[in-house]
């Protein structure tokens, strides 16, 4: 078994003087849920696209499953599955045609109770002998992710597998995703629903302006972020006034009062809790409830992104 | 008829072409005026095709001359005046304003190797008009001139006996009047009536006036040919290549008559030909011996400024009747007759309504046989395998054809077969609205 | 319950050729089926066997005016006339079907599966020449039914000729996916198309119309008007020998003749045609890439 699935190696892409990819060291383990994210125009989709041999990187390699690609490029392709975020069908065909071509297109000896099963599970089956012109983009997704499953791929390359998908179908393809992880595949899944990534992936990846800046769990990605505090307050009753008062201590960064709601970020080198219940108590102000908040995903990408485009810029500028 | 794509494309070209070249023509030039004459060097092809021989100009644009090997054919150097002739979109000669011999030798080279030179040599083509093809000789030299001075004294022998004729008959008429003058009644009893002097016979014997050019016979082959003026140099515009080619093989073609369109007869030249004909008709099979040329070759021979390329095409080109040889006829259905080739008659019908009747040939009461042939009667669904048959009942080569009947009156059928592949796309349509649905699923 | 339901896709086996044969053929199976579940094709042959009864039905006019025609393969121009109508048809539609997988995003998803250009190309051919096959039966039938109708003398070389106008239509196929591959766009694969064809025909008349005005034009031998026909009808040659519909003619020719040689030569050369177009337009994807 291969230590890792996928690993590139100072993979890069020039496009002229502008780098696209720029020296992206991404390893991918077995069986393992990883989530790959980065702003618009970072690089996600031209990284998986020289991982998938359709992009001639400018420089650097990619192995897949311990081998490159141009050594057996059908084998390869026949181990992987991939979902990208432009949909593209045969309009003209059944999903269950389209499931049977692409079926005997990996050379699958009896995929029809396989086909069935997924599309059971996603809520396709009674729409199977619709022709895909007519299906609405969320069905289109799912149909993707049906066909890139089918085969029983060892890994899974998906760009925004959730998008477009109502609540319900993002949970269906959650839990097959997930159940897809407990047979034993490997998935890289690239999203800008945060909070899909969060409840899935085991590791992220984020890249920003080609460079992979992060690649790592999800907690090591919290703790980078938890210099930061963050604390909710319900109060009582509104208080005039009282957002000014707060953002007067020297812990707080940044505050925000709404009705009854009060939110503060905090610096996270200790637990300041009592501290703003005193000020909150001397300004007149009842409290109901207050908790702490774990940094989110949508939070923490933010602020990595964030440091890592003015760190960009001043660089750019400094040049 | 024949049909080919490339013809039927040709023909559409030549149509178009022919009214540009008017137009481009016309603009060009006042009709009032006439084309404009140009001096220029030419050669006067005197070429045999087979059967007789023929004329062709070959002007300075066209560089090749098609001859048949191993016959004699005659080219005749001339200064003379040329024109175009947009209508025919050829090269003409008026050989009324000028046509000068071009005296000197001609030089006939192979492969850059000179093999022969030759002088200009008198020359007469004759041949009798009761047997054309076997009597048609080309003679040179002195033997052009004997041969010229029988004609002549034939000419001359004639001319001589009309005039006895002539004096015979004035004399016969003037016996005439005075019987009748004599008469009673102003008539003349057919018994006491002389005899009337008949006209001398016609001379049979036809020829050229003597001429002088250069007689070749050359093996197949390509050469080139050029002349040398008597002081040496070669004469401008006289190169030319020249190929002479021989037939591919032969065989026999068929004139194929209609009874009710004799008029219109439909040639077969080619063994696998089919001949189709309507049922009821009655068909008159004229067969021909005949040979297989090249079609490019043998065309440019009689036209050397045709404009068609039919490279890969053969021609067939019938010589001499066949009517020697009996004609054997496999019905289809086991049944296999001989018949013999039999001179018939075409007779206007009497009457104000125009139409005519085949009838077989009767020496007694008619004067020549119009044509002759084989006959037969096909009947609704004839399918006749016809050849001719040799020795010892072997087929001629060449000879067989098929003879079918062809149903006309099924044209509707013709296009409903055609239009199938529509019925076939409804098929396939439902039957897919059964397998697939159809339908828009909103969000 | 997924794992009671793995199906896995088959281990690579045999040569890469193989492989990309085994994807071809599943690419020319779903192209096909889209093709005869479309309406495209039974309107186009319908319109081609219409046209080539028109010419049978003028034989049959000219046959009741005069009463007698000789004729050697009465089939062999409407077929002719039938196989120029479908083949610019089906090269159309590869060129279409091509350069519109690219465009529309679905030749990326088969090149993340087992696929590549080879076998795409390969796939859109065979899918063509499929239906051309198909097409091919339903004309033999065709041609035996108005044989039967019009009391005709069917003859094997209507077989023979059907036959060789394979050759025909995968060269023509074949220059159509060449056309996709470098137009890359849809629209502009179909005016690269028309062009090329409007372009045979102009060299064509071309060539005629200047071999009459150089006739027309000057006796002088040396009159630089020959040049320019003597090119011409040079280029013209070698477009005769480039087309593929050339090649069929003169195998029509040869087969009347019965030269068993120069039909094997046309074929080889028609063949050869198709493999050049056909190679061509790999090579060139192979260069752009999925989205190039």
């Amino acid at each position: 078994m291969n230590e890792f699935i996928i690993q590139t190696h100072d993979l890069t892409k020039a496009f002229g003087d502008f780098k696209a990819v720029d020296h992206v060291n991404l390893q991918v383990r077995p069986g393992e849920i990883v989530g790959f994210l980065g702003p618009n125009g970072a690089g996600k989709t031209t990284t998986l696209l020289m991982i998938l041999s359709l992009l001639t990187p400018t420089a650097g390699s990619v192995h897949l499953f311990g081998q490159q690609l141009q050594d057996d490029p059908f084998g390869l392709k026949r181990r992987i599955g991939v979902v990208i975020e432009a949909q593209s069908f045969y309009d003209e065909m059944t999903a269950w045609e389209y499931l049977m071509f692409f079926a005997r297109l990996y050379g699958l000896a009896k995929p029809e109770a396989r086909a069935h099963h997924l599309l059971e599970r996603l809520n396709l089956w009674q729409w199977r002998d619709v022709l895909i012109g007519g299906y609405s983009t969320g069905m289109q997704r799912k149909l993707a992710l049906v066909r890139a499953l089918l085969h029983s791929p060892d890994l899974l390359i998906l760009d925004e597998p959730v998008a477009s998908l109502d609540p319900f179908g993002i949970v269906q393809v959650r839990e097959l995703l997930l159940a897809e992880r407990e047979a034993g595949r490997t998935l890289l899944i690239s999203s800008h629903i945060l909070s899909e990534i969060e409840r899935t992936a085991d590791r992220i990846g984020i890249i920003v302006h080609g460079k992979l800046v992060f690649e790592d769990t999800m907690e090591s990605l919290r703790q980078r972020v938890r210099g930061v505090q963050h604390i909710e307050v319900e109060l009582v009753s509104p208080v005039n006034g009282i957002a000014q008062v707060l953002t007067a201590l020297p812990f707080v960064t940044d505050v925000k009062a709404d009705g009854q709601r009060v939110t503060l970020l905090t610096c996270g080198d200790d637990d300041h809790r009592a501290d703003v219940a005193r000020a909150l108590a001397g300004h007149g102000a009842l409290v109901q409830a207050m908790r702490t908040v774990e940094p989110s995903l949508e939070e923490a990408f933010i602020t990595i992104t964030e440091s890592e485009v003015k760190r960009w810029t001043e660089g750019a500028h400094g040049r | 008829m024949m049909h080919s794509t490339s013809a039927k494309q040709k023909c559409v070209r030549a149509v178009l072409l022919t009214a540009i070249a008017i137009a481009m023509s016309a603009s060009s030039r006042a009709s009032a005026q006439g084309p404009e004459r140009i001096l220029a060097f030419v050669y006067g092809v005197t070429n045999y095709n087979g059967s007789v021989y023929a004329s062709a100009l070959v002007p300075p644009s066209v560089g090749t001359i098609y001859l048949l090997a191993n016959k004699d054919n005659v080219i005749a150097p001339r200064q003379t005046q040329i024109y175009f002739w947009p209508i025919t979109n050829q090269f003409l000669a008026d050989w009324e304003k000028m046509n000068e011999l071009v005296v000197g030798q001609l030089e006939v080279v192979q492969q850059g190797r000179l093999i022969n030179t030759m002088a200009l040599s008198q020359y007469v083509i004759q041949y009798d008009v009761n047997d054309p093809m076997g009597t048609l000789g080309l003679f040179t030299g002195e033997r052009a001139k004997a041969k010229h001075e029988v004609w002549q004294k034939a000419q001359d022998q004639y001319r001589a006996s009309l005039a006895g004729y002539s004096e015979m008959l004035r004399m016969w008429d003037e016996q005439i009047n005075k019987l009748r003058a004599e008469s009673s009644t102003g008539t003349v009893p057919p018994e006491k009536l002389p005899k009337r002097p008949e006209a001398p016979p016609r001379p049979t014997l036809l020829s050229t006036n003597p001429a002088q050019g250069f007689v070749i016979s050359l093996a197949a082959g390509t050469y080139d040919i050029q002349v040398k003026r008597l002081d040496g140099s070669i004469q401008p515009n006289s190169h030319k290549r020249l190929i002479v080619f021989e037939p591919e093989r032969e065989g026999i073609a068929y004139s194929a008559v209609p009874q009710q369109r004799w008029t219109v007869p439909e040639q077969a030249d080619e063994p696998d030909g089919v001949v189709y004909a309507l049922p009821g008709t009655t068909l008159y099979l004229q067969a021909f011996r005949s040979k297989r040329f090249n079609a490019h070759d043998y065309v440019h021979m009689l036209d050397p400024q045709d404009q068609s390329v039919w490279s890969d095409r053969g021609k067939w080109v019938s010589f001499e009747p066949a009517t020697q040889p009996p004609m054997q006829v496999d019905d289809g259905n086991g049944s296999v007759s001989a018949r013999a080739s039999q001179p018939y008659f075409v007779r206007q019908l009497p009457g104000g309504g125009l139409g005519y009747e085949v009838v077989p040939f009767d020496p007694n009461t008619m004067e020549q046989p119009t044509f002759a042939g084989y006959t037969l009667d096909l009947n609704a669904d004839a399918d006749y395998a016809v050849s001719l048959t040799g020795v010892n009942g072997v087929p001629i080569p060449g000879s067989q054809r098929r003879v079918r009947t062809l149903r006309t009156d099924r044209t509707l059928w013709l296009y409903v077969v055609s239009a199938m592949p529509l019925a076939l796309g409804l098929v396939v349509f439902f039957a897919r609205r059964r397998r697939a649905r159809a339908i828009k699923i909103e969000e | 319950m997924v794992a009671n339901l793995d199906v896995r896709a088959q281990p690579s086996r045999g040569h890469l050729w193989m492989q990309r044969w085994q994807a071809a053929q599943a690419i020319q199976s779903r192209s096909s089926s889209s093709i005869a579940n479309g309406r495209g094709i039974y309107l186009v042959l319908a319109i081609a066997l219409l046209a080539a009864a028109v010419v049978l039905h003028n034989m049959l006019r000219f046959v009741e005016r005069n009463a007698v025609l000789a004729t050697r393969q009465p089939l062999f121009l409407p077929l002719t006339l039938m196989v120029d109508v479908v083949s610019i048809y089906l090269a159309m539609t590869a060129a279409i079907a091509a350069a519109r997988e690219r465009e529309c995003g679905t030749y990326q998803v088969l090149l993340f599966g087992p696929v590549d250009e080879s076998a795409f190309i390969a796939g859109h051919f065979l899918a063509q020449l499929m239906v051309y096959l198909g097409v091919g039966l339903l004309v033999l039938v065709w041609s035996n039914l108005v044989t039967w109708l019009l009391h005709l003398a069917f003859s094997v070389q209507v077989i023979v000729l059907l036959a060789a106008s394979v050759a025909t239509v995968a060269a023509v196929i074949a220059f159509g996916l060449f056309i996709a591959a470098w137009g890359g766009r849809t629209r502009l694969a179909l005016v690269y198309f028309t062009v090329i064809v409007l372009l045979f025909v102009a060299l064509q008349v071309g060539n005629d119309l200047v071999s009459s005005l150089a006739l027309a034009h000057s006796p002088a031998e040396n009159d630089p008007i020959f040049l320019i026909r003597d090119a011409l009808v040079l280029v013209n040659n070698v477009v005769q020998w480039v087309s593929p519909y050339g090649q069929l003619s003169r195998i029509a020719d040869d087969l009347l003749n019965g030269n068993a040689l120069s039909i094997l030569l046309h074929l080889g050369v028609t063949l050869a045609q198709g493999l050049a177009f056909f190679v061509a337009a790999i090579a060139i994807l192979k260069r752009k890439g999925a989205r190039g």
